[in-house]
């Protein structure tokens, strides 16, 4: 890795000492604050799965309930907590797009200010440092705890760092002020800045800094023996053998950086003819029996140094023991090289591995790959092979679950439809057609009657029969013969007839107007029972559509299901052959630095051999060499 | 001694072919992750939609605040008389009740009138003595769906737990 490279690794894991955030905000606060917070019960369930450590069940209850307006005035929070969620789950696009959609004028100052944050922090990830001050300057300045203020003024000074703008960022770390770790992370990191740009003297005051007189826990610790060991390299390279002894020997010897450490530090004291302290160093590195390159070259350097001191025969054997070594463990690494070339091989160590098994689901491959396991990427990538293995579980249990709904609905539509006869046939007595018909002619005879004042056709049964038992008289009369006594009876019915006519005819707007009222009446019951039908054909035709409207949407979560099942599938399997790529490429590399180590073992013996031949022969030095 | 100390200070990365390919790799993944959270969200709505209308709904709901008085172990919920569900609390959801979160406990469907919830917790109470108190609401069930929210809270002046049952509107 080059230098720029492994100090950018270095910031970045500074950065990942900065005090875990909670994916949202203050989301993930004391319990009775956010107890008291939470205000709407569907917000809660998303918490409620969130403080579960279900990152996925919580996205998806959001995403529902969010669509669904029930997040009332939880709603912000929820999108922050659903932008953090995803942030946190390695989505993060779709949590940047969540942030920024967050920043409209409306929103509450904490709600900008805490998506300003995490998109500062999206930035950093992501190498623009321009955007990560940007983003910050957004910030309210009192804005947040003490805490989060902390993590801010550490985020804009890697982000000077980074962007080399050492002397604002020191200031940065200036106005931090207490003696808090992220100050001594920031120490350590412009130190390694200070080292890049050939301030050397700079860079070791920067790391005196960082560095805890008396470190109080592991984590303390562990930054100690960081910075103790980038320091002593960086003296080393430039020279200062004795500096850079004094730091290496004070990286703890069980820490991680204790190989490499020891080496460089028997280094350190060979530059200084102090050849059998380095021995001794080199020797408590060889007795680990790693296959960490720090170790095995150890084992070429201790030959080196036991013939620098003049025991040859030593040296002789040293190297020869060495080069045994190599031979063993290329053997192993060979062996190692053809099992990564099996799928269930892989598939068992990945799984192992992204089940946090660690080093003991990985024991054999661990010691080979140790720097590689290590990394951010493959770390990134090992979550993102969990959470695929994740979501294509999940994929399974829906593709389980839809077969279920169909059944469901199909039943529902079966026992709806069931009933249909039945108010088919309701509707069918209750056809209101005929009526209507009746009803015209009704009301037409009553306009006919009003126009043409026909009283006789409002008269009531009485009236009727006096008319009928008039006619029928009057029919009598006719046939009588013809005198005056039939003249008589005939102008008696004539005056009796005039009589109930002129009856009829004062009745007639009374009777015609209460008909008119009865008809009136009778349109409106009949509009009624046809507004009613007509919604009973409403109600079918929708819950139908209703019926449909899920049989579609059930129709495309199945068609759904397979094809995100293949893509993911797929990205396992393209997961799979790239890591199996890069650990192939590695185990390579270490076994052509086991060839290299063995060659330089053995030129090395074939000069120690040569050494000792002149030292006994008297054969002039130029055939000597002629004859090599 | 050059040559050993060049190979202590050079490490191995990640090649760069190797390192363009898990990018693309994870990209896809996170677009992949997107729609499979899209499909959760649409399968979430059909199930309730279709298993609980929001005209039949009813959801019980279960808060907590603080819950240093008493240590949750079972809820048990009646409807009208009818046992509709049994919950045993893991560490885990508990340590999420008391963050804040709320938690989801019952959905069913109910005909529209009067209706009367039975809520009955078990636990630890005050001086780890076993705790089994009841708690009851008498609600109306309309058109909409229906939302009640069961509280378990410590009365610091009692310094006992208290329960209560409410309608959300």
């Amino acid at each position: 890795m080059s230098s720029a490279g492994r100090i950018g690794g270095m910031l970045l894991a500074a950065l990942c000492c900065l005090p875990a955030l909670p994916v949202a905000g203050e989301s993930a606060k004391a319990p009775a604050e956010s107890a008291a917070r939470v205000a709407n019960l569907f917000y809660g369930d998303a918490l409620f799965h969130y403080y579960q450590n279900d990152p996925f069940g919580t996205i998806v209850r959001i995403l529902a309930y969010d669509s669904q307006d029930r997040l009332g005035s939880d709603r912000a929070e929820a999108r922050l907590l659903l932008a953090g969620t995803r942030l946190a789950w390695g989505q993060t696009a779709a949590a940047e797009a969540d942030f920024r959609r967050l920043l409209d004028a409306h929103a509450l100052d904490r709600v900008r200010n805490r998506a300003w944050f995490q998109l500062a922090r999206i930035a950093y990830a992501r190498d623009e440092f321009p955007r990560v001050l940007q983003s910050l300057a957004h910030i309210n300045a009192g804005w947040g705890t003490s805490e989060q203020q902390g993590e801010r003024r550490l985020l804009k000074a890697l982000a000077l760092l980074k962007s080399g703008k050492l002397e604002p960022a020191r200031e940065t770390l200036a106005r931090h002020g207490g003696a808090s770790l992220m100050q001594h992370y920031l120490s350590y990191n412009l130190g390694v800045l200070l080292a890049r740009s050939g301030r050397l003297e700079e860079a070791v005051q920067a790391w005196d800094e960082a560095a805890f007189e008396t470190p109080r826990d592991a984590e303390q610790a562990a930054l100690d023996d960081l910075v103790n060991s980038v320091a002593g390299h960086a003296l080393l390279r430039a020279g200062r053998d004795r500096a850079a002894a004094t730091r290496l020997a004070r990286v703890r010897v069980q820490g991680p950086y204790s190989d490499k450490a020891l080496l460089s530090y028997g280094l350190a004291l060979f530059r200084q003819d102090r050849l059998e302290e380095a021995i001794g160093v080199w020797q408590t590195l060889v007795a680990r029996d790693r296959v960490s390159p720090a170790v095995l070259e150890a084992r070429l350097a201790i030959p080196h140094a036991l013939a620098r001191l003049g025991a040859l025969g030593q040296a002789a054997e040293a190297y020869q023991a060495a080069i045994a070594h190599f031979d063993q463990r290329e053997r192993q690494l060979t062996a190692l090289l053809r099992k990564t070339d099996q799928d269930a091989e892989l598939q068992g160590l990945l799984k192992a591995l992204a089940a946090g098994q660690g080093e003991e689901g990985a024991r054999v491959y661990a010691p080979w790959l140790y720097d590689l396991f290590a990394g951010n990427l493959f770390q990134e990538t090992l979550r993102n092979y969990r959470d695929l293995q994740m979501l294509r579980r999940q994929l399974l249990r829906w593709r389980d679950a839809v077969e279920p709904f169909r059944l469901m609905l199909a039943e529902r539509r079966a026992r709806f439809e069931s009933v249909l006869p039945r108010l088919q046939a309701f509707r069918h007595q209750a056809e209101t057609g005929p009526l209507g018909a009746q009803l015209s002619a009704l009301q037409d005879e009553l306009d006919r009657a009003r126009h043409e004042d026909d009283g006789a056709a409002f008269a009531d049964a009485d009236t009727r029969r006096r008319l009928q038992r008039l006619a029928s008289i009057r029919s009598r009369i006719a046939r009588l013969p013809e005198g005056p006594q039939r003249e008589a009876l005939a102008r008696k019915a004539r005056v009796l007839d005039g009589l109930i006519h002129w009856e009829l005819q004062q009745a007639l707007p009374r009777r015609a107007w209460s008909i008119e009222k009865s008809l009136r009446q009778v349109r409106g019951d009949l509009r009624g029972l046809e507004h009613g039908l007509s919604g009973v054909d409403a109600l079918v035709k929708r819950a139908r559509a209703g019926f449909e409207g899920f049989a579609r949407r059930i129709e495309r979560v199945e068609q759904r299901i397979p094809a995100q099942l293949r893509a993911v599938e797929s990205l396992l399997e393209a997961h799979e052959q790239v890591l199996r790529r890069e650990m192939q490429r590695r185990l390579l590399a270490q076994l052509q630095r086991l060839a290299l180590y063995r060659t330089q073992a053995r030129y090395a013996l074939a000069r120690l051999h040569d050494k000792a031949v002149s030292e006994t022969d008297d054969t002039p030095a130029a055939l000597r060499e002629e004859a090599r | 001694m050059k040559t050993f100390i060049f190979c202590l200070l050079s490490f191995v990365a990640v090649s760069v072919q190797a390192e363009d390919e898990l990018r693309t790799l994870d990209e896809r993944t996170q677009a992949l992750k997107g729609e499979v959270q899209a499909l959760g969200r649409e399968l979430f709505q059909l199930e309730e939609e279709l298993l609980h209308p929001s005209s039949t709904q009813v959801s019980v709901f279960l808060s907590m605040d603080v819950g240093t008085l008493f240590r949750l172990d079972s809820v048990s919920l009646k409807i009208d008389g009818k046992p509709v569900t049994h919950y045993l609390y893991t560490r885990r959801e508990l340590d999420a009740l008391r963050r804040g979160g709320v938690q989801r406990l019952y959905t069913g469907n109910l005909k529209q009138g009067e209706h009367e919830l039975v809520a009955v917790m078990v636990g630890k109470g005050p001086h780890d003595r076993d705790y089994r108190r009841a708690a009851s609401l008498k609600f109306s069930k309309s058109v909409g769906p229906r939302y009640l929210e069961l509280r378990i809270v410590d009365s610091e002046s009692r310094l006992q737990p208290e329960f209560s049952l409410r309608e959300w509107e």
